[in-house]
C-alpha cells in the first residue's frame, strides 16, 4: 500500500472487521437491533487521523467531498 | 395524504417547559411576513411593502390553565420580549414526523373566558418573531437514563419524509453513464444524491441510491452502463445540501453531572458522521438551536452521552433547508 486515508475535517464514526461485515450483512445499522448494535466495535475518527479502513462506500462518498483526503504513505510504511 | 387529528399534538415546548394546555380546544400556527403602509399623499390605493420581518403565532384556544402545573405562563409572563426556543410537535410524538421550532422575541398574551355556570377557560397568543423552521422529529420526548443511540433501528430515513417531492422519471437511455429524463424539471444540481424506485426493464438495474450529474433541466445522469434502456420510476432526494437547524429541548434534568447530544448523519447508514453537537447540558429545563451549513445525508441519528447518573427527559429534531 502506498497511500492512505487521512480525515480533512469533521469526525466520523463506522464499524470495523467482523463488525463491519454484520452490519452490511443486516444491511445497514438501522436494520440491527439496539442490542446488537451494542454489541458492534466502532472505530472514531476526527481530523489528521488515519481512516483507512472506512467502509468503501463512505470512503467514496467522503473523498468526493473533501471530508477525507487519500495522502501517500511515509516511504518506510511502504 | 395523511391526516392527524386533536389526540396527535405531540408537545408545545418553551425552553424546555411545556406550555400546552388541559383540554385544549384549538392548536393554531400561523406565520405571516410584516408590511408597513408605504402610500401617500395623491395615492388613490393603499400601498403595503414587505419589511423583511416574518412573524409566527401560536394560538391554545379555549384551554385549562392549571396555576398549580403550569406556573411557566407566569414566569413567561414575567419576561416578555426575550428570545426563546419553541417546538410544537402536530403529528404526535413520534420519530420521523414533523414539527415547528422556532428561535426568536416571544411574547404571550391571555384572554380569559369566564362564563356563568361553567369553567372559567382562556386563550393564549404566542407570537414569535425571528427564525422559523419545519423538520422531522430524530428523538421523540422521553426519559433517559443512560448513555444510548438511535443509529439502530430507530433513525430518520429522508427519502421516507412526506414532505419530499417524488419525481417521475419518463425513460433511461442505453449509455455510460446512463441518462435519466423526466417529464418536469427534476430540481437538481451535479453531485446530488439521489434514490431511485421503480424503474422497469433498466439491465442492468438503476434503481437504488445513485450520484446525479445535472445534464439540464429534464436530464441528468447516474454512473450506471446500461445495456437495456429503462423505462418509468420514480426518484426523491437521498441527501439536502442547504444545511439545516437542530433543535434540542430538555424538560427535565436531574442527577446527571452533565449531558452532551449529537445528531449525526450518514449516507450509507454504516459510516455517521458528527452534524450538530449540542453544548454541554448540567441543568434543566433548557433548549438549544443549533445551524449547520452544508450537506445533510440520508439517515439522521441522535447520540446521547450522559455523566454520572440521574435522568433526563428531551426530544430533538432537525429541519433540513
Amino acid at each position: 500500500m502506498t497511500t492512505k486515508l487521512v480525515v480533512v475535517s469533521g469526525s466520523y464514526r463506522y464499524p470495523v472487521g467482523a463488525s463491519l461485515a454484520a452490519v452490511l450483512k443486516a444491511g445497514g445499522l438501522s436494520q440491527m437491533s439496539t442490542d446488537a448494535r451494542a454489541a458492534l466495535v466502532l472505530r472514531e475518527v476526527g481530523p489528521g487521523d488515519d481512516c483507512s479502513d472506512m467502509p468503501a462506500s463512505s470512503a467514496a462518498v467522503y473523498l468526493g467531498r473533501g471530508d477525507i483526503a487519500r495522502v501517500p504513505l511515509p516511504k518506510e510504511q511502504d | 395524504m395523511a391526516l392527524y387529528g386533536s389526540a396527535n399534538i405531540g408537545f408545545f415546548l418553551v425552553d424546555g417547559r411545556s406550555v400546552l394546555a388541559a383540554k385544549l380546544q384549538g392548536l393554531t400556527e400561523k406565520q405571516a411576513s410584516a408590511q408597513a403602509r408605504t402610500d401617500g399623499l395623491g395615492d388613490t390605493w393603499e400601498e403595503h411593502t414587505p419589511t423583511g420581518m416574518r412573524v409566527a403565532t401560536l394560538t391554545q384556544d379555549g384551554a385549562f390553565f392549571d396555576a398549580g402545573t403550569l406556573l411557566t405562563h407566569e414566569l413567561f409572563r414575567a419576561s416578555q420580549g426575550t428570545s426563546r426556543v419553541v417546538c410544537v410537535a402536530f403529528q404526535g410524538n413520534t420519530r420521523g414526523k414533523r414539527f415547528v421550532g422556532y428561535d426568536g422575541v416571544y411574547a404571550n398574551a391571555y384572554a380569559v373566558q369566564a362564563a356563568l355556570g361553567g369553567l372559567t377557560k382562556a386563550d393564549v397568543t404566542y407570537t414569535i418573531t425571528g427564525a422559523r423552521d419545519e423538520g422531522q422529529i430524530v428523538q421523540p420526548l422521553a426519559v433517559q437514563t443512560v448513555d444510548w443511540n438511535t443509529e439502530s433501528a430507530s433513525e430518520v430515513d429522508y427519502t421516507l419524509d412526506p414532505s419530499q417531492l417524488v419525481i417521475p422519471i419518463t425513460s433511461n437511455t442505453v449509455a455510460n453513464p446512463t441518462v435519466v429524463t423526466t417529464p418536469v424539471p427534476h430540481g437538481l444540481t451535479s453531485a446530488d444524491i439521489i434514490l431511485i424506485a421503480g424503474v422497469a426493464t433498466s439491465s442492468p438495474t438503476i434503481n437504488g441510491q445513485r450520484v446525479a450529474t445535472v445534464i439540464s433541466a429534464t436530464t441528468f445522469s447516474v454512473p450506471v452502463d446500461v445495456t437495456v434502456a429503462g423505462t418509468g420510476g420514480t426518484f426523491v432526494k437521498a441527501n439536502s445540501t442547504g444545511g439545516g437547524v437542530g433543535f434540542q429541548q430538555i424538560t427535565a434534568f436531574s442527577g446527571f453531572t452533565g449531558f452532551v447530544g449529537t445528531l449525526r448523519d450518514s449516507t450509507d447508514d454504516v459510516t455517521y458522521a458528527a452534524l450538530i453537537a449540542f453544548s454541554n447540558v448540567t441543568s434543566g429545563p433548557g433548549a438549544e438551536r443549533s445551524t449547520v451549513a452544508g450537506v445533510v445525508d440520508r439517515y439522521l441519528a441522535f447520540d446521547g452521552n450522559v455523566t454520572g447518573s440521574g435522568s433526563l427527559t428531551i426530544c430533538v429534531g432537525f429541519a433540513r433547508r
